[in-house]
């Protein structure tokens, strides 16, 4: 293979994971703190995506470019207004109970937002590809590779840095490690938690939105991508470790090269394979590679 | 709807009413040598008629990528009941009424069938799209007595292997394979110079099935062509960028794409952006059975672009074929915008069973049941907008002759359309397996 073609794949392999990594990390964000699987988590990144859709299509309607860059951010307020409906008035009684409740109704929150979907943009995909096609293509090695896929990349980064400065170096930060060390204890010492749960459930909304609205341009909004992308999130959180940031960026690098390797070499088993490399984690290290 | 367009699907209707009472009497009933339906009418015996509704099941995609091809089919089932219903029902007496259901994995799509059957009580079905359900719908339909036409799910396993002797399923779109088959042709037709061919299909049967029958073909009509790279997304994937990197590597003058709904969309899009068609040519084996408005002209022109070897709505030519451009002036009065592929299959499906329905009725002289319509239904033949469709007896599968075009930027449509001067479509009895002949083997046997 010519190098050229291989720093191609390697960028692709980035691509991948960077929207994976932004979809896993606020679920993980959400269990580390929380200590719930949101299962609506995929919802609020669909929601994300016909936003951003609507408004690339509706809103800038083709009136100024410089809008259309607004439309990340657009869905992300959305979703991050979604969630902060949703966190305490749906998912506040369950806490404290067993799992499966959690898992019932963050199930049900899931079906609820894909038929709002449904009802607000109907059931045909929603396309908004302007951002993709007016940034055009830059020239790499002699191969033309979409700008806007690296603007994705560069985001995501971007946001990994933002979420792992604001855990670990702010005094929120400090608060929500130490609500979700010791629930009690940090209740015990003044630190309301309630506020605490709220803001982080924010904060995984508000990303789960923006990665749904920056991949839209690249894709197609349709009905059923929220347990699309919350299987594959699923599987990065699998390998990567329960709770674990860390985990899932990893988690995202791995699944994104498993995909390119298995393309390459074992293009028949594309669809088994992901679950395959989640399996043997699993074996190996039931925890994940970041596990707590 | 404005008062114009009602009038224009008034007068429609007034076609439709005349198409059928020129089918129920016409040439086409000759292969039932009895009184057309209005003898018994005419002798008192309209009370076997019931006075309620009839109830027909329609399942597709409302939802994922599916729904591309999936809201069309509906649209066209609704605009088949809305014509009947307007000149006052099936046998000029009773409505149909259409209950609609998702379709989605294989146990879901089940499970609302039986919904249908058993809870919904509905008296025929017509729909499904993906031959995954299809293969678990037909042993299910079978047993519960639900006269069901398949609009698509065009597996050739269905009627092979699991239903070989079908009592009261049919299938109205061709087989599967027909589509790669015919394909296939027009690439030896069009792009007959091809020496390095690329393919990416679905990882479901569709895309199995096609693979398999584009290997035989390619062997057959362009064997100095070598496969440079198959690959097999998952259904409903969201970045091919792997993919486009492996064309981009392989340099294939040739690309095959199996992929079908969205998918075929979000693939070509991304593809565009990469350069990906300045060296290769598109083919796609079922890219325009979506609506003609999903596409953008930026799809290269000149590529050739199956239609699921079924029906295009510019083909047959509107200046041609009345009966084709009158649909479409229904189907955009009533939907704002021109069908797909299997908007056409579901209105002609519901034209072919009210038409079975009618003759069983002339025959026995009371409201048959499930065995008289799929008695009268098997062998029949419908004046369907895409022109004739006929049911085969042997095996309950509706043939005819697949067309497929390239396209091509014309000022006077938003979106790319077939060439409509340079349609390539083959004969039926050529391109199409005779019952009980898996389509390799029947590759072989040309």
């Amino acid at each position: 293979m010519a190098y050229e073609i291989a720093i191609i794949y390697v960028i692709s392999i980035i691509f991948y994971a960077s929207v994976l990594f932004l979809v896993s990390s606020g679920l993980n964000l959400i269990y580390g703190v929380m200590r719930i699987l949101n299962l609506a988590h995929g919802g609020l990144y669909a929601f994300g995506a016909y936003v951003g859709a609507w408004f690339i299509a509706v809103v800038v309607g083709g009136q100024s470019p410089f809008l259309l860059f607004l439309a990340p951010l657009a869905g992300a307020a959305i979703a991050a207004l979604l969630g902060l409906f949703i966190e305490p008035s749906l998912l506040k009684p369950i806490y404290g109970r067993r799992e499966e409740y959690q898992l019932l109704l963050t199930f049900g929150v899931l079906l609820m937002l894909e038929d709002g979907l449904r009802a607000i943009w109907g059931s045909a995909p929603l396309t908004a590809r302007a951002p993709f096609v007016l940034m055009g293509n830059v020239n790499l090695l002699g191969y033309s590779y979409p700008l806007y896929n690296l603007v994705v990349v560069a985001v995501s980064l971007l946001t990994a840095l933002a979420l792992w400065f604001y855990i670990n170096k702010t005094r929120n930060g400090v608060i929500m490690r130490a609500a979700s060390t010791d629930r009690e204890m940090a209740a015990a010492l003044g630190v309301d938690v309630k506020r605490v749960y709220l803001q982080t459930f924010v904060i995984a909304s508000f990303i789960a939105g923006l990665a749904g609205a920056l991949i839209v341009p690249t894709t197609t909004a349709v009905l059923g991508m929220s347990v699309e992308a919350l299987v594959l999130a699923f599987v990065v959180i699998v390998i990567g470790g329960l709770g674990s940031l860390k985990g899932a960026f990893f988690g995202s690098l791995l699944v994104g090269a498993a995909r390119i390797v298995g393309i390459n070499y074992f293009p028949q088993v594309e669809l088994v394979l992901l679950y395959a490399v989640a399996s043997i984690i699993l074996i190996t290290r039931p925890k994940g590679l970041f596990g707590r | 709807m404005s008062s114009q367009s009602k009038l224009a699907r008034r007068e429609f209707i007034k076609y439709a009413v005349a198409a059928g009472a020129g089918l129920a009497v016409g040439r086409l009933s000759a292969s039932y040598p009895t009184a057309p339906a209005q003898t018994h009418e005419a002798s008192g015996k309209e009370e076997t008629i019931p006075e309620e509704n009839v109830k027909v099941g329609v399942q597709t995609f409302f939802s994922g990528p599916g729904a591309v091809v999936g809201e069309c089919l509906y649209k066209g089932a609704v605009l088949a009941a809305e014509q009947i219903n307007q000149r006052g029902g099936i046998l000029g007496k009773r409505k149909i009424e259409i209950v609609a259901r998702d379709e989605a994995g294989v146990e879901q799509t089940v499970k609302e069938f039986r919904r249908l059957a058993i809870n919904d009580k509905v008296d025929y079905y017509v729909g499904a799209i993906e031959s995954v359900n299809t293969i678990a719908l037909g042993p299910e339909a079978e047993s519960l007595g639900l006269l069901t036409i398949f609009v698509d799910g065009g597996t050739e396993r269905l009627f092979e292997e699991i239903l070989a002797k079908p009592r009261v399923v049919f299938r109205t779109s061709n087989i599967d394979t027909v589509d790669a088959f015919t394909t296939m042709n027009a690439v030896a037709h069009w792009f007959s110079d091809a020496k390095r061919v690329a393919q990416i299909y679905p990882d479901d049967v569709y895309g199995q099935l096609t693979h398999e029958v584009v290997e035989a073909s390619l062997k057959k009509l362009l064997p100095e062509a070598e496969s440079v790279y198959t690959g097999w997304p998952p259904l409903f994937t969201t970045d091919y960028s792997p993919h486009i990197t492996k064309l981009l590597e392989t340099k294939p003058d040739v690309l095959v794409i199996g992929l079908w709904g969205g998918d075929f969309l979000t693939f070509y899009k991304q593809a565009l952006a990469y350069g990906v068609f300045k060296e290769t040519r598109l083919v796609s084996t079922y890219g325009f059975s979506a609506p003609p408005h999903y596409f953008g002209k930026d799809l290269p022109e000149g590529s050739i672009m199956g239609a699921h070897a079924n029906y295009y709505f510019l083909y047959p030519p509107w200046e041609r074929s009345e009966r084709n451009r009158e649909f479409n002036r229904a189907y955009y009065d009533m939907w704002n915008e021109y069908p797909g592929t299997h908007a056409e299959l579901a209105y002609s499906s519901m034209m072919a069973l009210v038409q079975a329905i009618e003759r069983a009725y002339s025959i026995a002289g009371s409201w048959p049941d499930v065995g008289e319509v799929a008695e009268a239904l098997a062998g029949s033949m419908v004046e369907a907008p895409g022109g004739y469709l006929y049911y085969r007896r042997e095996d309950h599968q509706a043939v005819r002759n697949p067309p497929i075009g390239r396209a091509v930027n014309k000022e006077e449509w938003p979106f790319p359309v077939w060439d409509i001067d340079d349609v390539l479509q083959l004969p039926a009895e050529r391109y199409i397996p005779p019952p009980g002949v898996k389509m390799v083997d029947w590759i072989k046997m040309l």
